[in-house]
């Protein structure tokens, strides 16, 4: 990206989006374009585009997405790498509904990078836990039968010292 | 609005995300993972979940085998089979340990004699790190493995098998231990010593060597 002083606005263009429950957004260019699967749309409709319908994503998600997207809509330099680093574990920092809401959204829009911090924030929540613990932490029932269960701790045994 | 946002629970990301969630931990918490319900299990199962504990070009160096247990698990390094020149068996494994850092490693070779009833001596067993160049001395000491025995009570002096799960049965090679930055290869081997007058090789069918972290002191 080219770093001249003045021209730089032109990416002040905004782009029209529209959530599954029907609310209009008004997003720079730059920041929408952070989407492939909006960038992809915005290349095929040209300047034609009126609004951008995203049928998958509601509203508050896409606030969500938007939210870091403006904030990643540059390019990082060396100084603002760990105030940004700090930003975006503050960001991932949501209760579980909405994180996997961000996350199926960041999946269909294409945006990897967030999807990777994403991903990474419930790697994160799993590590180190035992199968209880994963099962309180995400509220999972366990539909294994007793032997069931056992067969696999016998299989990997290992892995549960 | 606020309150149009869908509740929604690990289990209803795509089980590929699964997958690759899980991809993100370790090969311990995978297996964790494997044990707290049916669909955690089939996620953690997936090689989309293996993929990245293992080796990059794993597919190149690594026969891979089909079995209700994981794949890294399964890790058959390539193995190569050679007869000497008295016949001794001996088996040679390779793999280019690209695992978890910071881990003790342990290589088991999992086997099953083809015969009942026959006693087997102690065959030798060794695991080390080998580099480009380093000449492999075929008379290194190694360690006793015995494979199976009835007469032999091994105390301190080698290592002794176990009966898994899947009706294999398992016998410690050696150990290693990865480091901060190691990409080594490791060499895993079994040769037979000459003072027994055994030919072992028609009577043991090997499925593969495993690799995985060591288990604990308490066994």
């Amino acid at each position: 990206m080219a770093s001249s002083t003045s021209g730089s606005s032109s990416s002040s263009k905004v782009v029209k989006i529209r959530s599954s429950d029907n609310e209009n957004f008004e997003v720079e260019e730059a920041a929408a374009a952070r989407s492939e699967t909006i960038k992809k749309l915005l290349e095929d409709v040209g300047d034609d585009a009126d609004v951008i319908p995203l049928p998958n994503v509601d509203a508050k998600t896409l606030v969500k997405v938007m939210e870091w997207c403006k904030k990643h809509m540059d390019d990082v330099d060396e100084l603002n790498k760990e105030e940004m680093k700090t930003w975006d574990a503050e960001f991932v920092d949501m209760d579980q509904s909405c994180l996997y809401n961000v996350l199926l959204a960041a999946n269909f829009l294409n945006i990897k990078e967030l999807l990777d911090q994403l991903t990474q924030k419930v790697a994160d929540m799993i590590k180190g836990k035992s199968p209880e613990e994963i099962r309180a932490t995400f509220n999972i029932k366990n539909d294994f039968t007793p032997e069931e269960e056992a067969e696999i701790r016998k299989q990997n045994a290992w892995a549960f010292e | 609005m606020e309150e149009r946002g869908l509740e929604l629970g690990i289990w209803d990301l795509p089980a590929e995300c699964i997958s690759h969630i899980f991809s993100l931990t370790s090969p311990r918490d995978a297996c964790r993972c494997s044990a707290v319900s049916s669909k955690f299990c089939l996620a953690a199962k997936s090689d989309a979940a293996w993929e990245r504990f293992l080796p990059s070009n794993w597919e190149d160096t690594i026969l891979r085998s089909v079995s209700p247990s994981f794949a890294l698990e399964k890790i058959s390094g390539k193995i190569s089979y050679m007869l000497g020149p008295e016949d001794l068996l001996q088996l040679r494994g390779r793999i280019q340990a690209q695992l978890s850092t910071n881990t003790a490693y342990a290589a088991y070779l999992v086997y099953v004699p083809r015969f009942a009833g026959i006693e087997y001596p102690p065959l030798k067993v060794s695991v080390r790190f080998v580099g480009e160049g380093v000449e492999i001395e075929v008379d290194e000491v190694g360690t006793n493995a015995y494979l199976l025995t009835t007469i032999f009570t091994p105390e301190d002096d080698g290592y002794s098998y176990w009966n898994r799960s899947d009706k294999w049965m398992e016998i410690e090679m050696g150990e290693f231990f990865i480091g901060q930055d190691d990409v080594h290869e490791v060499e895993m081997r079994l040769w037979e010593i000459g003072e027994y007058d055994v030919i072992q090789a028609s009577g043991l069918d090997v499925q593969g060597i495993e690799i995985r972290p060591k288990r604990g002191q308490n066994e």
